[in-house]
């Protein structure tokens, strides 16, 4: 009888044990692509996996590329899910943990830049640009942006004397906006990432043989997991390795369905990427006077 | 019933020609019914080997342009709309391969090389006229050091690893190996 009553008040205690420490909580900052909502419809699969494997309640925290910076200095979230340039710049000044890079299209965990033109435009070289209207991905974007910035530069063009002029998209779905604007002839040429082209072939948005090609960037590494450094290493180890295991397969129950983690969050898989791999980008940023190296 | 001149004449007729054609059929006679049914199985062969050679000559003849000027990002966007009318097709893996090593995505370019040699074991034979085994001897001879080196170094990494077996299976292909 006294062994009974024992072990019920041990279950008790055990129990009560349980409910007094809940699981710790910890965000997830998101770069946004597009828009919140679609950031969060991607996302959240991948997040509730997460926390069933690190026993942690993350947060999904969606945030502008422009304000992304700013809000994890101002600790408003401990693991960062970014383009390649923010995990760069945010390596230099904030000491950010580098823990896996994402792998989509055919390039795997790397992407590249290209400038195209419409085929029946006449425009063939780096020379043709000179005067021309162009229109770029968002300044932060390494392969919208940085990689065909200097593309130009290499080729002896300043985007900022030697073009007509140039724009940026605004709102949502950039990358497609700026391939559009010289299909149906808004702008001569554009930055287009090589992923998205690639992506609008296969859809069958676009035509490969509607465009020509006049520069194409070096591949550098694509978007990038990374976590703060006052994140436990061992913490940062569990949380790489979850990733690093995920395949195509790895499902998890999230808003009452059974939801692929990876093909619904866009991803084809992680690689282990070490922080020397993304040289190639920072040596584009210094060349394009651009963040973390920009000088006034 | 009496039979008059004309029957026998008749049946004996009928009776050359029933013999005729049962010596053709048992004697000789049987190749030439081989013969009038089609070519042969290496004609055959070789009729279909010359017509893949040409078609791949023709459709994949924009990306070896593209390649020729060093536009190798541009032809792996016309492998993708290729790819949209031939979905799966070996030598569009074949060519993929070569852009990406030659691009330096590697792990990749090493996975399309085994997509295609998988799907059609011709680039590794040697009386093929679709054989690449230089190309892929050459791959071997320049990756194999580097990956092995890599996965060395980074155990955990499982696309050096998938690589790295990758890169065996080719070996083991041009070797003489089977599926």
């Amino acid at each position: 009888m006294k062994a009974l009553l024992l072990a019920i008040i041990c279950a008790l205690f055990l129990t009560a044990c349980d409910q007094a420490t809940p699981r710790s909580k910890m965000r997830i900052g998101y770069m946004n692509c597009n828009s919140e909502q679609e950031t969060t419809a991607r996302f959240g699969p991948l997040t509730a996996w997460l926390s069933q494997q690190l026993n942690i309640d993350f947060e999904l925290v969606p945030v502008d590329t422009q304000e992304f910076a700013e809000r994890f200095s101002a600790g408003e979230f401990e693991f960062t899910h970014s383009n390649s340039l923010l995990y760069v710049i945010l390596k230099k000044e904030q000491q950010l943990q580098l823990l896996a890079t994402e792998k989509r299209g055919r390039y795997g965990a790397r992407t590249a830049g290209t400038i195209i033109a419409r085929k029946d435009s006449g425009i063939r070289t780096f020379a043709d640009l000179r005067g021309k209207r162009m229109i770029f991905g968002p300044q932060l974007a390494p392969s919208g942006y940085l990689a065909q910035y200097n593309l130009m530069l290499d080729a002896g063009i300043d985007p900022e004397r030697d073009l007509a002029y140039y724009a940026i998209p605004h709102g949502s779905f950039k990358h497609e906006k700026v391939v559009y604007g010289v299909y149906f002839g808004e702008y001569d040429v554009a930055a287009a990432p090589a992923l998205d082209l690639e992506l609008m072939i296969r859809d069958g948005k676009i035509f490969a043989d509607d465009f020509t090609v006049i520069g194409e960037s070096p591949i550098f590494p694509y978007c990038t997991f990374g976590a703060a450094a006052s994140v436990a290493p061992d913490l940062a180890s569990r949380f790489k390795q979850a990733l690093l295991t995920l395949t195509p397969e790895t499902t998890v129950d999230f808003g009452g369905e059974t939801i692929k983690v990876l093909g619904s969050a866009w991803i084809d898989g992680f690689d282990p990427l070490i922080d020397s791999d993304y040289d190639v980008l920072r040596e584009l940023a210094k060349k394009a006077n651009m963040p973390p190296y920009q000088e006034f | 019933m009496s039979r008059d001149r004309f029957d026998i004449l008749t049946l004996i007729g009928l009776a050359g020609v029933v013999l005729v054609t049962l010596f053709l059929l048992l004697g000789s006679g049987g190749r030439d019914l081989r013969l009038a049914s089609g070519p042969s199985q290496a004609t055959e062969r070789a009729l279909q080997e010359r017509a893949q050679a040409a078609f791949f000559a023709e459709t994949y003849a924009p990306v070896e342009e593209l390649l020729a000027v060093n536009k190798p990002g541009e032809a792996l966007l016309r492998l993708e709309q290729i790819e949209r009318d031939l979905p799966a097709e070996a030598h569009t893996a074949l060519l993929r391969g070569g852009i990406l090593v030659r691009q330096g995505a590697l792990v990749e370019g090493i996975g399309e090389y085994v997509r295609a040699v998988r799907s059609r074991a011709d680039y590794v034979d040697t009386r093929s006229p679709l054989q690449r085994r230089a190309e892929i001897e050459q791959l071997l001879a320049t990756a194999l050091p580097v990956v092995q080196s890599q996965a060395q170094t980074n155990p955990d990494n499982q696309g050096l690893n998938r690589a790295l077996r990758d890169l065996h299976y080719l070996q083991s292909r041009l070797a003489g190996g089977c599926e």
